[in-house]
C-alpha cells in the first residue's frame, strides 16, 4: 500500500529512472536533442491519436474473397477487372492478361523461347489497349506467373473461418447435484453430451490460401461464489464426469472442495458464473504465414447450495 | 481496511482468478470490495511490485453490490476487464501481433481504439515494453437492461509501461508522457460474455 507522500517518491523514483535509461544501450541516437518520439498508444499519452486514422482491421492489400463487386486492376489510368473468366489475370505493369496456356505446348514448340519446361510454363498473353480493344493471345514463356489472383488476406479468411464456429457456452456438469457440502470434494466438468464438445475445425478457401481454424479449449474458469476460483487448464479443462463409482474421490482433473457453506446468505445459495475460454488456432495452407489464433470466451451463471454437514436419516 | 498488495504477472491465469477471489473476499468482508490490483510487471525479478492504491477521493465513494446475483457479474465483468489488459500488454509487446486476442474481450470503439495504437506502434517499429497496473473497480451494474450492461472506474497506472524500439527494446517513450489517471470503461454483455465496448481516458482527473 502506498501512503501518497511515498508514492510521490516512487514517482519521483521511476521518473528519473525514466531520464536514466535506456535499459538497452541506445544506438546513436539519444534523446537529447534527438528524434522526438510522437504518441503511439495513447493509453500512455497524451498525444494525437484522434479518430479519422481508424485502421481497416486485418492488414490492408489484397482483399480477402467473398463479398464486394469483381477487384479492380488499372493500367495508365484506364481500370479493368483483375480476372477476366476468358482471358486470366491482368497485369498493372503491362496492361496485359496472362493465363496458363491449355495444354501446355510440347517442350519442343518455339512457345518455349529455349526453355525446358521444367523452367517455368507458357502462358497466353492478351493485351489491352486504352480504346477497349485487345490483341490477339501470344503464348510466351514465363519461370514465374506474370500475373495472378490479388494476395489473400488470410487475417481476413481466419476471422471469416472464426464465425462459422459456434463456441458453445459452458454447460456445467457438477457433482454432488444439489447441494454440495463444506469440506467434501465437488466435481467440476462440462458436459460434453449437452451442447459443451469441441467444435469441429473449419476450412475457408481464399484466391491462393486456404486457412483453417481448430477450436480448442483452453481453460474454464469456475467462479464458485463463496470467495474462490478453480481454474482447470489445458488437459484438465473439461474435468472429469463423476461417476457413483468415484464415490467420495476428489476429481483428478478439475474440482473444488467448498470451506463454508451458504447458509446464510441471504438466499442460501452461492452465486457465481463458469466461463469457457477457447482458443481457435489458425493454419494457413499454401503461405508461411504465421497468424496469431483467436479467442473466444462464453460464460455461463451458476448457484451453488452448499450445507455445512451432511444431514444423515 | 482495503486488502491489496498481491500483484500477479501477465500470463499467470490460473493464479490470478484465485488472486482476485482471495481480494473480492477480503474486502467484502470489511464492507469495501469490487476491486483488483494486477498487472505487474513482466520483470521477472520483481516480484512484489507495489499496486496502484487509489489515494481515496472520488474513486471509491461508489461501488456495485458484491454478493447475489450481481456480485458474480461484478467478478465476471472484472475478470474479462483484467484479460483485456493481460491480451493488450501481450499483444503490444510483439511487433508481429495481429491483435485478433483484442477481439476476445472488446468491440466497438474501445476495440479500434486498440486497433489504432497496435497500428501506429508497429508503423512506428515500436513496442510496448514492461506492463501497466491498474485497480479497477465496478461501479455500476445493469443485470435488467438488455443487453445487460456494466461501467468500471479503474485507476491506470501506465509509469512502467513505455515505448520501445522493437528490435533494439530501447525506451522512446513519448513527451506527454502521463502517469496515473482514471478511466471509465463500458461493457456490455453479449452472447454469454462481457465485451469492453467503451474505454474512455479521464487523463485529467489523477488517482
Amino acid at each position: 500500500m502506498l501512503k501518497p507522500v511515498r508514492r510521490f517518491a516512487i514517482r519521483a523514483m521511476v521518473f528519473a529512472a525514466l531520464l536514466l535509461s535506456p535499459v538497452v544501450p541506445a544506438a546513436a541516437d539519444p534523446t537529447p536533442g534527438g528524434e522526438v518520439n510522437h504518441c503511439t498508444v495513447n493509453v500512455i499519452c497524451a498525444g494525437t491519436n484522434e479518430p479519422g486514422t481508424k485502421p481497416t482491421p486485418g492488414t490492408g492489400g489484397g482483399g480477402g474473397g467473398g463479398g464486394g463487386g469483381p477487384e479492380l486492376c488499372s493500367y495508365h489510368g484506364v481500370e479493368w477487372p483483375c480476372h477476366d473468366p476468358e482471358l486470366g489475370w491482368f497485369s498493372n505493369s503491362t496492361g496485359c492478361y496472362y493465363q496458363l496456356t491449355n495444354p501446355q505446348p510440347p517442350a519442343d514448340s518455339p512457345d518455349w523461347e529455349g526453355h525446358k519446361p521444367s523452367d517455368g510454363a507458357v502462358y497466353d498473353k492478351t493485351c489491352r489497349s486504352s480504346d477497349g480493344g485487345q490483341s490477339a493471345p501470344e503464348p510466351t514463356f514465363f519461370a514465374q506467373a506474370p500475373a495472378g489472383p490479388p494476395p489473400d488476406n488470410p487475417v481476413a479468411l481466419a476471422r471469416q473461418a472464426a464465425d462459422r464456429i459456434t463456441f458453445p457456452a459452458p454447460v456445467p456438469g457438477i457433482a454432488p447435484q444439489g447441494t454440495a457440502v463444506v469440506g467434501v470434494p465437488v466435481w467440476l466438468w462440462l458436459d460434453q453430451s449437452k451442447g459443451s464438445a469441441v467444435p469441429a475445425p473449419v476450412t475457408v478457401h481464399g484466391n491462393t490460401l486456404s486457412v483453417t481454424v481448430t477450436p480448442k479449449l483452453d481453460r474454464v474458469v469456475w467462479d464458485l461464489g463463496d470467495g474462490r476460483v478453480e481454474t482447470c487448464e489445458g488437459q484438465t479443462a473439461p474435468g472429469t464426469p463423476y461417476d457413483p463409482a468415484y464415490g467420495a474421490a476428489a476429481s483428478p482433473t478439475c474440482g473444488h472442495v467448498f470451506a463454508k457453506g451458504s447458509a446464510t446468505l441471504p438466499t442460501g445459495t452461492f452465486f457465481g458464473s463458469v466461463t469457457a475460454h477457447w482458443t481457435a488456432y489458425v493454419t494457413v495452407t499454401g503461405s508461411n504465414q504465421k497468424i496469431d489464433p483467436l479467442q473466444m470466451t462464453r460464460m455461463t451463471d451458476l448457484e451453488l447450495r452448499v450445507a455445512e454437514v451432511q444431514v444423515l436419516n | 481496511m482495503r486488502q491489496r498488495g498481491i500483484v500477479v504477472r501477465p500470463g499467470v491465469v490460473g493464479a490470478s482468478g484465485v488472486v482476485l477471489a482471495m481480494l473480492l473476499s477480503a474486502c467484502a468482508a470489511s464492507g469495501d470490495a469490487g476491486s483488483v490490483d494486477r498487472l505487474g510487471t513482466t520483470a521477472p525479478s520483481v516480484a512484489a511490485v507495489t499496486p496502484v492504491a487509489p489515494s481515496g477521493g472520488p474513486a471509491n465513494d461508489r461501488i456495485a453490490p458484491t454478493e447475489g446475483p450481481e456480485g458474480a457479474a461484478g467478478r465476471a465483468v472484472l475478470r474479462t476487464y483484467q484479460d483485456w489488459w493481460t491480451a493488450q500488454t501481450e499483444a503490444f509487446g510483439r511487433s508481429d501481433s495481429d491483435g485478433s486476442t483484442l477481439e476476445a474481450y472488446s468491440s466497438g470503439s474501445a476495440l479500434g481504439g486498440t486497433l489504432v495504437n497496435l497500428r501506429q506502434l508497429h508503423d512506428a517499429k515500436m513496442v510496448m515494453i514492461g506492463s501497466p497496473r491498474n485497480s479497477p473497480v465496478v461501479k455500476t451494474l445493469d443485470l435488467t437492461a438488455a443487453p445487460q450492461t456494466a461501467v468500471i472506474e479503474d485507476c491506470l497506472d501506465v509509469t512502467g509501461w513505455h515505448q520501445a524500439d522493437a528490435t533494439t527494446r530501447a525506451t522512446k517513450d513519448p513527451r506527454e508522457r502521463l502517469t496515473r489517471y482514471i478511466a471509465t470503461v463500458s461493457l456490455r454483455k453479449f452472447d454469454a460474455r462481457w465485451l469492453i465496448y467503451e474505454f474512455k481516458r479521464e487523463v485529467d482527473r489523477t488517482c
